[in-house]
């Protein structure tokens, strides 16, 4: 079954299974559709289809074009046509990358109004006519390369398809909310334009088809969900607090320039009170000359004082006569320089002469560098007297002190202000921080002319770097990272998600392989518990059989040479009867052997159960059956009062050593002692003899089956009782030991583990 | 009091056990009639059929083709005409279980074969007292 197949496959049983691809297609259709109609409302002229509402942004012809590509792009992707959604999706995605390099670039590539000439009307407020906004363009190229991507199968297609369908989504949300909450912000990037209203609409629907595609070819074997989920929520998330982020930005900007320019307004309007206060008097006491046909000097030195005292950047007030000397001069103190100075002799001053003369008005001279020091303005008012010229009273405006009138520290260290006398700035705020200086950074906040007395500055206000960030919260960034830090921790989740889904997958499958291979060794080791237990059971029948078999006719055997001696009697020579004898001996030999050799075979057998046993009354009884003979003595040294041992194991382990011990004496008299002494979780027994010991060389062979240590004629045994005794031990989970040296005894000891009394 | 006469049936495959027998008897002058069973089938079929006369007692081996001793032991008493018969054992199997099975079907004594002293002189000993002090019944139950 291929990929295609089980995609389509409807999975049933599911309440929230979507018809993914219904829903693309219908997405799809919409989104062509809405871009023909804006086509047609760019034809037809009609701006209820291009921008909805005269305040709203209009859907640029080219947005149109790419809304009618990516929705017929989806539609055909829904359709499994793969190479023209291929095509489609591209060639909205070049369109929108040319765009947007448009815009990086800040050159215009002749695209915007490449396939249609907007007419005038629709294009008053753009500033780039017929572009689309810098949002609109990278919703274009999202959901165009996301489409042109998932074209091809792979294993991140529905990836790919969700993650360029949610940042959709959340662009388009974002610029929804600017339409719905009266923010234009938000549906703009700043200078780059504002995303029509029903652009974002379209995109919205756009995204919602991508993920419903997306949604469709996951994997379905998830039950929880597809794994990849957090990745497009993440880059939704983040992508939507970046743009609220933008937005908060923007607003925060508006605010600092509305509030920058009203201030800047003041500052001009007071800057244009200030002069008229000066000049005002000035005019005043011109029409007074005028009308009383001259003033006399001393009065009119008194009124010229007076005025310049009043401030008003005054410095001050003169008379020029007809032949432009000045004459009089008010206050004379610091002014002394100007005394019959001839203004006609410098351009500048005589221009604003000419003029004054002209016209017969108030009239300024551009700034001049004062000959009293400083630079100051010249205003000249015109003295007509009985229809001839009567010279001019002169204002002399000292710039630094009329600045300083107006501009206290408190603007400074708000505004940067420069004020310009056409080309000549006149007046500049030192910057009161380390800021750009204002002339060369972006345009002003404000712009404006001071006008007076036929000339105007020009003046121009930034906010100072100080007032700018007194107006820039931290909710932009914190916005911005909070955004970035939500995206990264979804995508560490889906990773993390991933990879702890990999690692148990591995881990069960480990765990499988292991419980088999358990299986596996469980169903070995009965196998060979089998198998032992059968080969034990074997082991005993053929024990018996050879032990019972075996000496049936050993006994004839003896008993029929008895006989053979009995009824031949004396006729029988004396080596025959010792033969006969050697026979007979031979074959008791046998039948001890095989006695050894069942009993050894039943020792192997765990039968017994631990019990609490006097160790007292066992040596008792192993005494009494064998009866050592006299001159022999056995002593029990130290004993608790119980140990807890299986009795009848105990027993034959005893009569073993204890036997050996005697049959093995050198002499006819000898002591055997046996010591119990209890170690918590193990008991240790010993017997030792004073007999002729066993040599280093012998000892390591002493346990083995059928040796036999002392090789003397007058010891039968079959050589079993140490093998006997290692074996019952060992069964038990003891162990034996032997020290010794030759002509000093021997002491054997073993051990049995403690049993916890029941 | 002159004693009837008690016949022993000895039930033994090995022949040269049964010829230690006869030997111990006729070497110790054990008077006792001896009738031989090769195995249980024979034997049980010799007292079915009053072929042994009563006083009677049974000498039995365990290990024998056909039926063993254990078998015909149970047989004996699950036989309400046999039941009471008196019988001893002897055998070469020194086995705790034999010694227990034995006993469990009322055996009046156990021996093992080696252990009966030079030429069985211990087992016609032990007869011979046995069937002095002890009175064996006599008429069929």
């Amino acid at each position: 079954m291929n990929k295609q197949t089980s995609r389509n496959r409807p999975v049933n049983g599911r309440a929230w299974w979507v018809p993914a691809r219904p829903a693309a297609v219908a997405s799809g259709a919409v989104g062509a559709l809405l871009g023909a109609m804006v086509l047609a409302g760019w034809y037809t002229e009609s701006p209820t289809l291009t921008r909805i509402d005269p305040a709203w942004a209009p859907m640029e012809f080219n947005a149109a074009i790419g809304f009618v590509l990516l929705g017929g792009a989806l539609v055909i992707l829904a359709g499994g046509r793969l190479r023209w959604a291929r095509g489609l999706g591209g060639f909205a995605a070049l369109l929108a990358a040319a765009t947007l390099a448009e815009y990086v670039l800040g050159r215009d590539l002749g695209i915007d109004r490449l396939l249609f000439q907007q007419p005038a009307t629709a294009m008053v407020q753009a500033t780039h006519p017929g572009r689309m906004p810098a949002n609109t363009t990278l919703c274009f190229l999202i959901a165009g390369l996301g489409i042109a991507l998932a074209s091809w199968r792979g294993r991140s297609r529905a990836l790919i398809l969700a993650t360029a369908g949610s940042m959709l989504g959340a662009l388009a949300l974002t610029s929804l909310s600017g339409y719905l909450l009266h923010i234009e912000a938000a549906s703009g990037w700043g200078q780059l334009g504002r995303m029509a209203a029903h652009s974002a609409v379209g995109f919205l629907v756009l995204g919602c088809g991508l993920m419903a595609l997306a949604w469709g070819d996951r994997d379905r074997s998830d039950a929880d969900g597809p794994g990849w989920l957090p990745i497009p929520i993440g880059a939704a998330v983040g992508t939507l607090l970046l743009c609220a982020s933008q937005a908060a930005a923007d607003v925060e900007r508006a605010q600092l320039k509305t509030s920058t320019h009203a201030a800047a307004e003041g500052i001009r309007a007071h800057l244009e009170l200030e002069v008229g206060d000066a000049l005002a008097p000035l005019a005043r006491m011109a029409l007074r000359w005028e009308e009383q046909g001259g003033i006399p000097r001393e009065q009119w030195s008194r009124d010229a004082e007076a005025l310049v005292r009043d401030g008003h950047g005054l410095r001050a007030i003169e008379w020029v006569d007809p032949t432009d000397h000045v004459r009089w001069i008010a206050p004379l103190a610091g002014n002394e320089a100007a005394r019959d100075l001839h203004l006609a002799a410098d351009p500048v001053r005589r221009a604003a002469l000419d003029r004054a003369r002209r016209t017969a008005k108030l009239s300024a001279s551009r700034t001049v560098n004062l000959v009293q020091g400083g630079q100051g303005v010249l205003v000249y008012a015109p003295l007509r007297v009985d229809g001839r010229g009567g010279g001019f009273l002169l204002a002399v405006l000292d710039l630094s002190a009329l600045f300083d009138a107006v501009l206290t520290d408190e603007v400074e260290a708000h505004y940067h202000l420069v004020v310009r006398d056409g080309d000549e700035v006149i007046y500049a705020t030192r910057a009161p921080d380390a800021s750009a200086p204002p002339s060369v950074g972006q345009p002003a906040a404000f712009e404006g002319a001071v006008r007076y007395a036929g000339h105007a500055w020009h003046v121009a206000v930034w906010p100072s770097a100080a007032l700018a960030g007194a107006h820039r919260s931290s909710v932009p960034p914190l916005l911005a990272w909070g955004g970035l830090f939500m995206a990264l921790l979804l995508g560490w989740a889906a990773h993390l998600r991933r990879r702890t889904r990999q690692q148990a997958r591995a881990l069960s499958l480990a765990h499988a392989d292991l419980e088999l291979r358990v299986l596996a060794r469980t169903a070995e080791l009965e196998r060979a518990n089998r198998e032992l237990a059968r080969s034990n059971a074997e082991l005993d029948a053929f024990a018996y059989v050879a032990s019972h078999d075996l000496r049936a006719p050993m006994r004839d055997v003896d008993n029929l040479s008895q006989w053979i001696a009995e009824d031949v009697g004396d006729a029988l020579p004396e080596e025959s009867r010792r033969h006969f004898d050697t026979l007979r001996g031979r074959v008791r030999r046998m039948e001890a052997l095989l006695d050894g050799l069942l009993e050894y075979s039943r020792a192997g057998r765990v039968s017994g159960t631990p019990e609490p046993v006097d160790v007292r009354a066992v040596l008792d009884d192993v005494l009494s059956l064998s009866a050592p003979p006299p001159g022999f003595q056995v002593l029990l040294s130290s004993a608790p009062p119980t140990v807890q041992v299986p009795r009848a194991a105990l027993e034959q382990v005893l009569r073993n050593l204890i036997g050996n011990a005697i049959k093995h004496h050198d002499r006819a008299a000898g002591t055997v002692v046996v010591e119990v002494v209890s170690h918590g979780d193990l008991v240790e027994f010993s017997v030792t003899d004073d007999g002729p010991g066993i040599p280093l060389d012998l000892q390591a062979r002493a346990f083995a089956i059928f040796q036999k240590v002392h090789a003397r004629d007058g010891v039968e045994g079959a050589g079993m009782g140490l093998a006997l005794v290692k074996r019952v031990v060992e069964a038990y989970g003891g162990t034996v030991g032997l020290e010794s040296a030759t002509g000093a005894g021997a002491r054997f000891h073993f051990t049995w583990p403690a049993f916890q009394a029941p | 009091m002159p004693r009837e006469t008690v016949h022993v049936l000895l039930i033994d495959d090995n022949d040269v056990d049964v010829e230690g027998v006869r030997r111990a008897f006729r070497k110790h002058r054990f008077a006792a009639p001896l009738i031989v069973a090769r195995d249980g089938h024979e034997g049980l079929e010799l007292l079915r059929e009053g072929r042994v006369p009563r006083p009677h007692v049974v000498l039995l081996d365990l290990n024998m083709p056909g039926m063993g001793g254990l078998e015909f032991l149970a047989r004996l008493r699950a036989d309400p005409a046999t039941r009471d018969t008196v019988v001893f054992v002897q055998t070469t199997s020194k086995r705790d279980e034999d010694v227990v099975a034995s006993h469990r079907q009322n055996v009046a004594g156990y021996f093992v074969k080696s252990e009966l002293g030079v030429g069985l002189a211990k087992l016609v000993e032990l007869l011979r007292a046995y069937l002095r002090v002890v009175t064996l019944p006599v008429g069929g139950a």
